[in-house]
């Protein structure tokens, strides 16, 4: 049973990137806190009695399904960004990773970047992130920000573990053309 | 009880049973005074600690009730101990929110304070922009209008209690 | 440079964006953290055991043998009432203590707040949010 500490103590610890996950869907700063808001009340009311140990994959789909009820409360989901989400998921060219990736264990370290340079790089990153298609955004964050494996992150995202590999490669060779595109190589 | 079988520096000098038996519920009666008074003092309240007993730590938390400290009651002053505790994990700015508005917390009624702790969780459930349009609307009413609310949702809360 | 590599580098990125955030999204965050403790569920007193106070089990002759204090053998017939009344007084005792833990936990909350006070602090408060409650959806 998680104690009042565990349970401030998990919330302290991903509150922030939260934030960031409902921001990056819903492009608004006070929509983006509700919904952080909405998750954490839930999982304090309904869960708070599990082991600490639940709390993480708990947070995790509570807080998907927030962002999910904003969008479908708000009914905002302009149809140009559900037409475009539709055609760079189904018609694009699954051109090979390798090529537009770069190549690997480039000289360049984060110490040659003054403070300024990465803090613009970070921004345009978010931004690119921000701009993925809905599913391939949440695939992306679910493996590669919130760690959760392929079968997981298929269980929240209600899909199979096959969509969800497709989905994160998509992302992947369409954030490293964005990056690309703005002269970013990571 | 022989306890000739006792190396020597362990034995014990015979003891008569009935001094036996006059010791054991001697102790007896001694082992349930203390149990009792354990009852007691655990129901007993002192007026707690004193505004100079805290550390300086907890002084630094609740520094905006130094003045009214010593006259709180003693569930209050371990509740106020407990918000010390969790006060230095605060940012900057929410430890200054907070001291903001300690001591007017403090000064409410009882009553005042139940009825701000239900309004806060109602107001909790909505998303923040309906929270600050109910401040707004609030505040924009005139004395009498809030009395007339305030009346009408005391009439309502004791219909519903009742039923509970 | 592959998938994985790539995605940990972003993954870097997102980091330290979210490390970035301005002091009041962070105090945003820290209120609405305080608001949902302030509400979690907790197990019941009533589920808590005393295990100092078991005694030996109903159908053995009483307190002869088995598991329980010693001490409290020691008492004979006056035992078990005490125990009870130590039980009682425990209990009652844990619960205090566990809605003063419960009343620092929302205190806290509606302290860190932005509302003002006096608005919470009046009953009439109370209808206007119920009427944005209505509008919600």
């Amino acid at each position: 049973m998680a104690t009042r500490e565990e349970l401030s103590e998990f919330l302290a610890s991903v509150e922030r990137r939260a934030y960031k996950q409902a921001l990056f869907a819903v492009r608004d700063e006070s929509h983006a806190l509700d919904i952080v808001q909405e998750a954490m009340m839930k999982i304090a009311e309904n869960y708070g009695d599990r082991p600490a140990a639940e709390l993480p994959l708990l947070f995790t789909r509570i807080l998907q399904n927030a962002i999910h009820d904003f969008f479908r409360r708000s009914k905002v989901r302009s149809t140009w960004v559900t037409l475009f989400s539709a055609l760079t998921d189904e018609n694009e060219p699954d051109a090979d990773p390798l090529d537009i990736l770069g190549p690997t264990g480039d000289a360049r370290t984060e110490s040659s970047e003054t403070r300024y340079e990465r803090e613009q790089i970070v921004a345009i990153i978010e931004e690119e992130v921000a701009k993925l298609p809905a599913r391939q955004r949440q695939a992306f964050l679910l493996r590669y920000w919130e760690d959760l494996d392929t079968a997981e992150t298929a269980a929240v995202m209600g899909c199979s573990e096959g969509s969800v590999k497709t989905h994160c490669s998509r992302a992947t060779s369409a954030l490293a053309r964005a990056l690309k595109g703005r002269g970013i190589t990571l | 009880m022989k306890a000739g079988w006792l190396p020597q520096p362990f034995a014990m000098p015979a003891v008569p049973p009935q001094a036996a038996r006059a010791r054991s519920s001697r102790r007896r009666a001694l082992l349930a005074a203390a149990a009792l008074a354990w009852c007691f003092g655990a129901l007993a309240q002192g007026s707690g600690p004193a505004w100079n007993q805290l550390t300086p730590q907890q002084r630094e938390a609740l520094a905006p009730l130094s003045g009214q400290w010593n006259t709180l009651p003693a569930d209050n002053k371990r509740k106020w101990l407990e918000i010390a505790e969790k006060y230095p994990q605060l940012s900057p700015e929410g430890k200054a929110h907070m001291q903001a508005r300690m001591a007017e917390f403090a000064r409410l009624t009882p009553e005042q304070r139940a009825t701000a702790r239900e309004n806060f969780q109602r107001a909790y459930t909505l998303p923040r922009e309906n929270r600050e349009s109910a401040v707004q609307q609030f505040q924009a009413l005139p004395e009498d209008k809030k009395k007339e609310l305030a009346e009408r949702q005391r009439r309502d809360a004791a219909k519903a209690a009742p039923a509970r | 440079m592959n998938q994985d590599e790539f995605a940990f580098r972003v993954r870097q990125a997102l980091n330290e964006g979210a490390e970035r955030l301005d002091y009041k999204t962070v105090l945003r965050l820290e209120q609405a953290r305080a608001a949902a403790l302030a509400r979690q569920r907790r197990a019941s007193p009533a589920t808590v055991r005393l295990p100092a106070l078991q005694l030996a089990p109903a159908g053995a002759p009483p307190l002869a043998s088995g598991g329980g204090a010693r001490w409290l053998r020691g008492l004979g017939w006056a035992a078990p009432l005490l125990a009870l009344a130590i039980g009682f007084v425990a209990i009652g005792h844990w619960q205090k203590e566990a809605e003063i833990r419960r009343l620092a936990a929302l205190d806290f909350a509606v302290l860190l707040d932005d509302g003002p006070l006096e608005a919470y602090a009046d009953r009439g408060f109370g209808a206007l949010l119920q009427a944005e409650r209505r509008i919600e959806p």
